[in-house]
């Protein structure tokens, strides 16, 4: 295992960040922590990296216990959300900074470093004269440089533009395979998760909720958490049981189906969403592709599904 | 390490002094030097409340503790009243032109503060050349007494306060949120409604901060007063200055100390809290 | 309207040294008389021999203190930047402000008699001189340095010491190699503000400082009680050259260094 989290327990005041936390990411696997603000998903990072003591738990990265090790004695590395570059040095002695503390600096390992984020030439540059993109990369190849067992990333996507966002996320993708490091990526966009991670590990008041593959998380939520917040699924009430149903799964019918009024049409340039409100009382949202003729506002249409598509859901 | 350090300084050159002030206020005064005696001797509390007593007593100690607070209050609000106008002023130039007019407000002071004051002694006196110039335009004819009276004695206190006032205030206006002036004309609201309902409220706390930070020191100011004041009203610091030089009475010294500070600590801790928004 | 008032408040700051720079150079023997060019009291005031030594001790004592109140100063900001909540810290953050607004009177005679219950109880210092003068303009500087760098601090965040911490550095390194370069600015002019307020002080002089110790604001001020004299006004042109020429050194070193990165 590249990291163990057991019980891991820590409070601000009077608000849980984390309440009893277990995760195990594997070696050389890229887990993305999804969750809101407020889940507990920037503190597991700070406690990880050391900046913070958890009140209770333990802590292991790669077999050995953290309890009580500095940050710097820690064999991971940190990526920071704005990337905390040292203003006052230039690309090269960002990247060789960590080099330098652990005795192990050498011009060929920086340049080798630039080259791996594409950044050859930048080396004497301030961070202050690239952009946010190239901002980006020198920060990460600064947390590559010692080549940690596993670094810990915080929003690395957050502060770019949408249009370079795609782009960086299938970079970072490519550089954790070149490398082989763990990476565990905080985020709390969930289309990011699922586009990179090889896990998803869902966090809600201090625990985790879920953990699983992308696809696994996303087509059988366990929870009515997991399920609202990854693809804004409906919940249907039945009887002695709850069930997700994401909104794709829905069909408008011609024939049999439950009764629904039209309450809301909104394009979302890849389909439209239709919100409806079924004779029951219970909200409905219906994705159609974009190529379909939406129906009108007000208009009565009938609804259907495939049992199949049902997931039921845990407490 | 270092905290203690730091502590030790501060307990050392900050709280020891204001303690020694404490307890020399009750101390009684004598011949000799230093001109008291402590009030422990072996251990025994042999101090007296005489000094207390003569500040209580004497109406001359009163009056000069209210003089020195109409006279820093009227410092202030003139400093404050002048401060705010030219930092909204500053802002309006181009922000390239700000540096150059923020060095010209800092520059008069490098010449120090001596010499600047000497400057209005020449300048406020009957045969000075505020007085010349008034009698030559014919606006007067005879001298009027600026020096040694409240006009040559705000004119002074102004000059010398007026850029502690200027940078703070400036500091607070250039860091405030445009876009609610911004919002507040795209809601229909003219220049000056603008000003009177977001751009005042805005910085009324560091308005206040800039007036108790000009108010407070000049409430202990005595060299200004010393040089441009009117002789016969003594003023607070002055009438500390002149129990500890000319009287030597080090005790009663202190203890107007203390009451000065007394009367000032509302002053600071409202400056503090401003300060701290 | 603000620019107006802008204008006449500039003007009324520079009335009085324009015109006190502006009569240096007048051959008459009285202040603020015209009578003819002359460069006499230049000439007189650099054979002024008193003068001269009290503006050399001026300037020692105004770097010593300024040095001294940037190293407490810096670790006073430090402190209340950087060690959180602490017992003590709300007594602590008001001591380093105290010398700011208490007035100078009550801080000038607090220290002398501090000194002399000192040296009843010790021996040390011995009577008041440099040493004393230079403990008490570094105790009002440091609380002027203080508020700097602590705000320098506080608008830096902890996160770049974190990064540094994060990839390897313990917290000596940290200081060296981030903090220290990262608050210099702030500690130089610190130290900028620090000197001058020792260079300019009166009162905290008059309480402190002894026989021997004359400073140039205590001379003068001593001297000029009266008013202005000529060579006082040659002395306002030399304090505002040197003051402009600073600020010039200043602009080009600040415009060399932003061209450079």
């Amino acid at each position: 295992m590249s990291l163990q989290v057991e019980a891991l327990a820590k409070r601000f005041g009077a608000t849980r960040a984390l309440d009893g936390l277990e995760l195990a990411v594997r070696e050389g696997e890229f887990l993305a922590l999804l969750g809101g603000s407020g889940s507990g998903k920037s503190t597991l990072l700070r406690l990880v990296a050391g900046f913070e003591a958890p009140d209770a738990g333990s802590i292991r990265i790669a077999g050995r216990d953290m309890a009580g090790l500095p940050p710097a004695a820690r064999p991971c590395a940190m990526m920071f959300q704005s990337y905390a570059l040292f203003p006052h040095l230039s690309v090269a002695e960002n990247i060789g900074y960590g080099l330098r503390r652990a005795g192990v600096f050498s011009q060929a390992r920086v340049e080798e470093l630039l080259a791996l984020v594409g950044l050859a030439g930048f080396g004497p540059r301030r961070p202050a004269q690239l952009s946010g993109g190239q901002q980006q990369r020198v920060a990460l190849a600064r947390a590559l440089a010692r080549k940690p067992p596993l670094l810990l990333l915080d929003e690395p996507l957050a502060a770019l533009d949408a249009g370079l966002r795609a782009q960086t996320g299938a970079e970072l993708r490519r550089l954790q395979r070149e490398t082989g490091t763990s990476f565990v990526m905080v985020t709390h966009d969930q289309g990011e998760a699922l586009a990179l991670a090889d896990r998803i590990a869902v966090l809600a008041d201090g625990r985790v909720a879920q953990i699983g593959p992308p696809q696994e998380v996303y087509h059988r939520p366990a929870t009515r958490f997991v399920a609202e917040f990854l693809g804004a699924a409906n919940i249907l009430q039945r009887p002695g049981a709850t069930y997700a149903l994401r909104p794709e799964q829905l069909r408008l019918v011609d024939g049999e189906g439950l009764a629904a009024r039209v309450t809301g049409i909104v394009f979302r340039g890849e389909g439209w969403m239709v919100e409806c409100l079924a004779d029951g009382g219970q909200p409905l949202r219906v994705s159609l592709p974009a190529g379909a003729i939406p129906p009108v506002l007000d208009a009565a249409v009938m609804l259907g599904w495939d049992d199949a598509a049902l997931v039921r859901l845990g407490a | 390490m270092i905290r203690a350090l730091a502590s030790a300084w501060l307990g050392l050159l900050v709280m020891a002094p204001l303690l020694v002030v404490a307890a020399i206020a009750f101390a009684v005064p004598d011949q000799g030097l230093p001109p008291f005696r402590l009030p422990i001797i072996e251990g025994r509390w042999e101090g007296g409340n005489e000094s207390w007593g003569v500040l209580t007593a004497d109406d001359f100690y009163l009056a000069a503790l209210l003089r020195s607070l109409v006279v820093a209050s009227a410092t202030a609000g003139l400093c404050l009243a002048l401060a705010y106008p030219m930092a909204l002023g500053i802002l309006r130039l181009a922000p390239a032109r700000r540096p150059l007019v923020l060095a010209l407000v800092v520059l008069p002071l490098c010449i120090g503060f001596v010499l600047r004051m000497a400057a209005w002694v020449g300048l406020l006196r009957d045969s000075g050349l505020v007085n010349q110039a008034l009698l030559a335009m014919g606006v007067i004819s005879a001298p009027v007494p600026l020096l040694y009276s409240s006009t040559g004695l705000l004119m002074g206190m102004v000059h010398s306060y007026l850029p502690f006032a200027l940078l703070p205030l400036y500091a607070a206006l250039a860091a405030r949120d445009m876009r609610l002036e911004e919002a507040a004309a795209d809601l229909g609201a003219g220049p000056f409604t603008v000003f009177r309902s977001i751009t005042l409220p805005g910085s009324a706390a560091a308005a206040g901060a800039a007036f108790l930070l000009v108010f407070i020191p000049a409430a202990g100011e005595f060299v200004i007063p010393a040089l441009l004041g009117a002789p016969d009203a003594l003023l607070a610091g002055g009438a500390i200055w002149q129990e500890f030089f000319t009287a030597r009475d080090w005790p009663l010294a202190a203890a107007a100390s203390m009451a000065l500070l007394a009367v000032l600590l509302p002053p600071l801790a409202l400056w503090q809290r401003l300060g701290r928004r | 309207m603000s620019r107006v008032v802008l204008w006449l408040g500039l003007g009324f700051l520079w009335a009085p040294v324009l015109l006190m720079a502006g009569f240096a150079f007048s051959d008459a023997r009285q202040p603020f008389v015209w009578g003819g060019f002359s460069w006499r009291w230049f000439v007189a005031l650099a054979g002024n021999a008193r003068l001269l030594e009290a503006a050399s001790l001026s300037v020692l004592l105004a770097a010593g203190a300024a040095t001294l109140a940037m190293l407490a100063g810096g670790a006073m900001g430090w402190v209340l930047a950087r060690q959180g909540a602490f017992r003590g810290r709300a007594v602590f953050g008001a001591l380093a402000a105290a010398p700011l607004v208490l007035p100078e009177v009550v801080s000038g005679l607090a220290l002398l008699l501090l000194f002399v219950a000192l040296e009843r109880l010790t021996g040390w210092p011995q009577g008041r001189g440099v040493l004393t003068l230079l403990l008490a303009h570094a105790s009002l500087g440091a609380a002027y340095v203080a508020v700097v760098v602590q705000g320098r601090l506080a608008s830096m965040g902890p996160l770049l010491e974190d990064a540094a911490a994060d990839l390897g550095a313990n917290a000596a390194t940290v200081f060296r190699t981030i903090t220290l370069p990262l608050i210099a600015p702030s500690l130089a002019a610190g130290w900028g503000l620090a000197f001058f307020l020792s260079f300019d002080d009166v009162v905290l002089a008059s309480f402190t400082s002894g026989p021997g110790a004359t400073t140039l604001p205590l001379l003068l001020f001593s001297q000029l009680r009266m008013g202005a004299t000529p060579e006082a006004h040659a002395l306002a042109v030399v304090m505002l050259g040197l003051a402009v020429a600073g600020l010039c050194l200043w602009q080009i070193w600040l415009r060399s260094k932003n061209r450079v990165s």
